[in-house]
């Protein structure tokens, strides 16, 4: 009796429960991408914009019906950002759900005071991914969550492979929140992010009649550069790429270099295996620093043609993309030093790792000072690969009149 | 009446036969008078369907009536006379003399014929049986592409053929029972004596003795009562209508039980891994044959988990779906007005009404069948906004996943154990599910079929039972008998067996 009473109230103890936890798949709402603005009215507080995606019924069966729009745009204010989202439900007729989300995306004058509470939030919580994509945007957040990007239908998540196949470009450095929060929290490194503007004349460029069938796309342009919790500025596209060759790890970069002989015509050249080192020596007790880059190159384009040997022509060109990319660091270098002091490279973290003891009794204490006025040098060795150079690039015979046996080889 | 032996006189020997068996339209009394014994009357009984009608006259009536004369030189008595004429004019393979009336009894209902002199004390029981049986054909319910074609029959002595036929080992034993009061079924306990360990042979022996009950009419009647672990959903006994998987079973140690009137056989000791094995697994390349196993292991998980992992992932862990599909089953799921495990319940449910039906259904309605199923319930639901087009790929995942597992009887026990499961998903999500799986698989681990641990090789774990469990290894690998059924003989062939170019 005992025990077939112990063994009922076991059993029901399974059914207290109530399937709890429990909601269906379509009645929660899947935060596509959120955006945190500071508030128009209240500067104190923040204006959190989220973008739900919002599935159309039947999408399967495709009946051509796109009546509804395949997102849902909602934004609430509060003191914190978790106050703000709770009050979304005032209106939201599904639960929301962050287990999805692409992209956060901070507006710029909520970047330029203070990311700390941002980066607090969504750290977190639990659901949110650290795979998530973060990037500020140029004017309010809340505008790039109603425009649309790439071709997907869902616009947050189309931004999020945009974001995702921004390696290719060779002008960014990733910035999802597992790289990000890490910079954040580091003693040495200052943080990047993307960096996003409105470009109307990016898609579609053949239509005629614009307008209407065109709209305006986002566009990652460049990266914005934070000194601890605040965003000093941005880079251009151009400036930044001096980045990517220094933190862009596993990147491959295309370079178009002059041709030697022949600098009206360009060769283009990817650039693999590139490994950056930072070293450092104290010069009465001021750090200088040497960036070295070695890297394979690899022709992928030759527009001109050179009557050079194989030697000379290797040689000529791997200078010229060596001085390309010197130019290049140097450029972005330049900037983050000396105009933002954000210390991206982690100059620091490689005094502090080479001259252990004065970094810890004074440079420490200096570095703020001491950063922006800092020696860096910068050396660059690419190695072309032979096999590339042996393909003789296509000659137009038509308008120049060279013979056959002047190969260059 | 109160003879319990046959007595001299004909007249009461018939009464009391009437007496027992009755005089039913189907029992044949026939007289006749032996012309070589003095124009002895003598009286033939037997059952009418289940003799050689034409071999009774041939080979019994007529040399017994003929009326050339016998000697009877030497002869002491008439009974001598009489098994003089027998041994010398029956032109039947086996007689033998009795006067026990329950043996009697028993011959003349299991086929044989009776004859009984005029003044004497002693029957004849002849065997001539010949009941109509169905020819070999194909195992229906186990079929091989590269197999033999040949199944198990209704009648045992067709099946111990069978078997014989396959294996010539000279300690090949049938060992026979009689089970079941009234029915007095046969049964026979195939082993090899070389190979089968005893002490299992003992405990089948004793389970089989121990079986008092009226009538064993299949081979589950058998199952039921002998195996462990009764209240199990699962089943511990193999069974099989295939005379070459028995065969194999045989040489692998393992005892194979015929029952009569029953083409399925039942193999003992089982292992769980036993049923997602097939003959054929053996019967094609090994690569093949493992690849298979593994398909059918997956496809064990899926049957039962399908609707689970369906109601887990869309009502529980979103997060655990690629954004475009849980967009995608999302969008599926607008205007259902049920929540997943109900919509997950109602298709499985209907599944199995389906099932049913498409197996009690005359075959000339099988077409309503599958009309019905595919276009009302699959299509039609969906189209109406019952429910998501989703869990109708889920159910259906699951259902052709039951139909891969060779074991009938295993792929029901899987079709049970998924309602569970969906409920215990439902109520405590990954919870529930998980549980669900670690209750079973601790309950699996923890019961044994004869003596051997019916999760065996893997719990307890055996290196040597892996090669032909999950996969199948060559079959120049396998030069040990397997462990499950602790054979006497270890060694199943030489070690060296794999060919090479240098090997003679």
């Amino acid at each position: 009796m005992r025990r077939i009473f112990c063994l009922i109230m076991l059993i029901s103890l399974i059914f207290v429960g109530g399937c709890w936890d429990m909601r269906e798949i379509n009645e929660i709402g899947l935060v596509m991408a959120v955006g945190i603005d500071k508030s128009p009215t209240n500067s104190e507080n923040f204006l959190v914009t989220v973008q739900l995606a919002n599935p159309q019924e039947g999408g399967s069966s495709g009946d051509g019906k796109k009546s509804q729009s395949s997102v849902w745009i909602a934004s609430a204010e509060g003191k914190t950002i978790f106050e703000a989202i709770r009050k979304l439900a005032r209106f939201s007729s599904n639960r929301i759900m962050w287990a999805h989300n692409n992209v956060i995306i901070i507006g710029e004058s909520l970047a330029q005071d203070d990311i700390t509470s941002v980066m607090d939030f969504f750290t977190h919580n639990y659901e949110l991914r650290m795979k998530t994509w973060v990037a500020v945007g140029k004017g309010n957040a809340s505008e790039f969550l109603a425009a649309s990007a790439g071709m997907g239908a869902v616009p947050g998540q189309s931004l999020g492979d945009v974001f995702r196949y921004q390696k290719f470009t060779g002008l960014n450095i990733p910035s999802n929140m597992l790289k990000v929060y890490g910079d954040f929290n580091s003693e040495h490194n200052n943080t990047v992010l993307y960096a996003l503007t409105f470009n109307e004349a990016l898609t579609q460029p053949g239509l005629k009649n614009k307008g209407e069938n065109t709209n305006e796309q986002i566009e990652v342009s460049g990266m914005a550069v934070f000194n601890k919790n605040r965003m000093q500025g941005y880079l251009s596209a151009d400036e930044s790429r001096g980045l990517v060759w220094v933190l862009g790890q596993n990147s491959n970069i295309v370079v178009s270099v002059p041709e030697p002989e022949n600098s009206s015509k360009f060769a283009a050249i990817e650039v693999t295996g590139i490994k950056a080192e930072i070293s450092s020596v104290l010069i009465n007790d001021i750090p200088e620093f040497t960036v070295k880059i070695t890297g394979t190159g690899n022709i992928s384009e030759e527009d001109g043609f050179s009557d050079l040997s194989i030697d000379q022509f290797k040689s000529e060109l791997e200078a010229s993309i060596e001085q390309q990319i010197v130019s290049e660091i140097e450029l972005s270098l330049n900037k983050v030093q000396k105009e933002y002091q954000s210390d991206v490279l982690s100059l620091g973290k490689v005094v502090h790792a080479e001259h252990k003891n004065e970094w810890n009794e004074r440079i420490k204490y200096q570095w703020e000072d001491l950063y922006s006025e800092v020696e860096v040098k910068v050396e660059a060795k690419i190695d072309i690969e032979s096999s590339a150079l042996n393909q003789i690039p296509l000659r137009d015979y038509k308008e120049t009149n060279i013979n056959d046996d002047q190969d260059p080889n | 009446m109160g003879i319990n032996e046959v007595v001299e006189s004909l007249q009461k020997n018939k009464d009391h036969l009437i007496n027992i068996i009755g005089q039913s339209i189907d029992t044949n009394y026939r007289h006749i008078v032996v012309p070589a014994l003095d124009n002895c009357p003598a009286l033939i009984v037997n059952i009418k369907g289940l003799v050689d009608t034409s071999e009774l006259e041939q080979f019994i009536i007529h040399p017994l009536m003929s009326k050339t004369d016998l000697s009877d030189e030497g002869v002491p008595n008439k009974f001598e006379k009489i098994k003089r004429l027998m041994e010398s004019r029956l032109l039947i393979s086996e007689f033998k003399q009795t006067q026990s009336w329950d043996e009697i009894c028993d011959a003349i209902v299991s086929g044989d014929t009776v004859l009984f002199f005029d003044d004497l004390e002693m029957a004849f029981i002849l065997a001539n049986k010949g009941f109509k049986i169905r020819s070999v054909s194909d195992p229906t319910s186990e079929p091989e592409t590269r197999g033999p074609k040949d199944g198990f029959l209704e009648d045992i002595i067709s099946n111990m053929a069978m078997i014989r036929r396959r294996i010539r080992d000279h300690s090949l034993r049938f060992e026979s029972f009689k089970i079941g009061n009234r029915t007095k079924t046969d049964i026979a306990m195939v082993y090899i004596e070389s190979i089968v360990n005893d002490s299992l042979l003992n405990e089948v022996r004793t389970r089989l003795n121990k079986i008092d009950t009226d009538a064993i009419l299949a081979s589950t009647y058998i199952e039921e009562l002998i195996e462990d672990a009764p209240f199990s959903i699962f089943p511990k006994i193999e069974h099989t209508e295939r005379p070459d998987k028995a065969s194999a079973a045989l040489i692998e140690g393992r005892i194979v039980i015929l029952i009569d009137n029953t083409p399925f056989s039942l193999i003992l000791p089982t292992v769980f891994w036993n049923f997602i094995q097939t003959p054929g697994d053996h019967y094609e390349r090994y690569f093949i044959g493992s690849f298979w196993r593994i398909i059918r292991l997956v496809a064990l998980f899926l049957a039962v988990t399908s609707s689970s992992i369906y109601v887990l992932l869309t009502s529980f862990h979103q997060e655990m779906l690629p954004t475009s599909l849980a967009l995608k089953v999302a969008s599926g799921r607008i205007g259902v007005p049920f929540p997943a495990v109900v919509e997950a319940f109602v298709m499985e449910v209907l599944f199995e009404i389906m099932t049913e039906a498409g197996l009690r259904m005359p075959k000339g309605l099988g077409q309503t069948v599958s009309i019905v199923g595919t276009l009302v319930i699959g299509q039609g639901a969906v189209m109406a906004g019952l429910v998501g087009p989703a869990i109708v790929i889920a159910v259906a995942i699951g259902a052709i996943s039951s139909y891969t597992i060779p074991s009938l009887s295993m792929s029901n026990s899987m079709r049970l154990l998924k309602f569970p499961l969906l409920f215990l998903t439902a109520l405590l999500g990954i919870f529930g599910f998980l549980g669900g799986i670690i209750v079973t698989t601790l309950h699996l681990i923890s019961i044994r079929s004869f003596g051997t641990p019916f999760y065996s090789p893997v719990t307890p774990f055996d290196i040597g039972g892996h090669k032909d469990t999950f996969l199948r290894f060559p079959r120049w690998k396998m030069s040990a008998r397997p462990w499950l059924s602790r054979s006497k003989d270890k060694k199943r062939q030489a070690a060296d067996l794999k060919p090479n170019p240098n090997s003679q």
